[in-house]
């Protein structure tokens, strides 16, 4: 899902980094000001743990290919602003150095995988989590990857409409097509993080117990 | 680095080049979900800005490597900017905020 230049219209990159900068400059304050010291090694591994899994495709239907985002997973293990943290260096990084996603796209990216992915995947994994910590991890996971590709149906949609048809897809193509082939990629994410999850919380509880570091208000 | 954080490092590197050859044999080539969504909907968008350093490579091998580098990268400037953040804030004046009691 990563935009690459050329695609969106130019008021929609603008927008993007917009939006997406001011998250992002208050992500890296809370998680410099609340991370744990023992907690840093464990977060810049689990950046390197995300970056190698989203270069591992995985076939879902018609022809088309999905890998996990992993927004969801750092903010059930470490909380919402280091999910951004995290998915802003690994964005920042395929981007420069691996040419994957756009330089001027950037902006959109971060605002659909980073910022968008772990507000959702933190949210509905907060509010869940107390009936039952498995299916709060699916469906976190589930709706962080689906809305972020919502999002990015908007976009194409709304370059469309402003351009002229020049930059973007319809809307009335973009909606449909997105959400079908991620509704199948959203559900191979919730199953890759419910795994994960599973797993820690057997041999290594602590972590998945780790205080989370939010956007807002004191760690939890 | 301590021992556990090594292990699980190396873990990393393992489970990366079991799931390679299943990568290559199911998934390399095909289009994601938006690649897919902007061709069927007739649109363009591959007027790179900027190319990038290196690409993911396109044999086993090369991506092998270029996973590698990605993972040292990425470890390296998360715990980098970590670093930098947490001393910044401390010759400020402001310490991070103290760790609470544990439960």
């Amino acid at each position: 899902m990563h935009i690459p230049d050329g695609l969106m219209a130019p008021a929609v990159l603008v927008v993007g980094w917009i939006l997406a900068v001011p998250v992002v400059a208050l992500a890296v304050h809370r998680v410099g000001r609340y991370v744990d010291e023992e907690y840093v090694p464990v977060l810049a591994l689990l950046a390197a743990g995300i970056f190698v899994a989203q270069m591992l495709n995985f076939p879902v239907v018609g022809g088309t290919t999905g890998h996990l985002v992993g927004a969801a997973l750092a903010a059930i293990l470490l909380g919402t602003a280091a999910s951004v943290f995290i998915l802003t260096v690994i964005l920042v990084i395929q981007c420069l150095v691996f040419g994957d996603g756009g330089v001027l796209a950037l902006g959109l990216n971060l605002l659909n995988m980073a910022v968008i992915g772990a507000l959702a995947g933190g949210g509905v994994y907060a509010l869940l989590r107390s009936r039952s910590l498995k299916l709060a991890a699916f469906l976190a996971a589930f709706l962080s990857v689906f809305l972020g590709a919502l999002a990015a149906a908007a976009e194409l949609g709304t370059s469309y409409a402003l351009s002229g048809g020049a930059y973007g897809i319809p809307a009335v193509l973009a909606f449909p097509s997105m959400a079908l082939y991620h509704v199948f990629i959203g559900i191979g994410e919730g199953v890759i993080t419910f795994g994960v999850v599973v797993y820690l919380e057997r041999v290594a509880p602590d972590l998945v117990a780790a205080k989370k570091v939010r956007l807002v208000g004191a760690p939890a | 680095m301590n021992r556990r954080y090594l292990k699980a490092a190396a873990l990393l590197v393992v489970l990366f080049a079991i799931f390679i050859p299943v990568y290559y044999a199911f998934s390399y080539g095909k289009g994601d979900g938006l690649e897919k969504t902007v061709s069927e909907g007739g649109g363009t968008g591959d007027e790179s800005a900027w190319p990038g350093l290196l690409g993911y490579g396109d044999n086993p091998v090369a991506t092998f490597a270029a996973g590698i580098l990605g993972l040292g990268l990425a470890l390296a400037a998360a715990y980098g900017v970590l670093r930098v953040t947490r001393a910044w804030r401390s010759g400020d004046g402001r310490k991070p905020h103290p760790d609470p009691p544990r439960p």
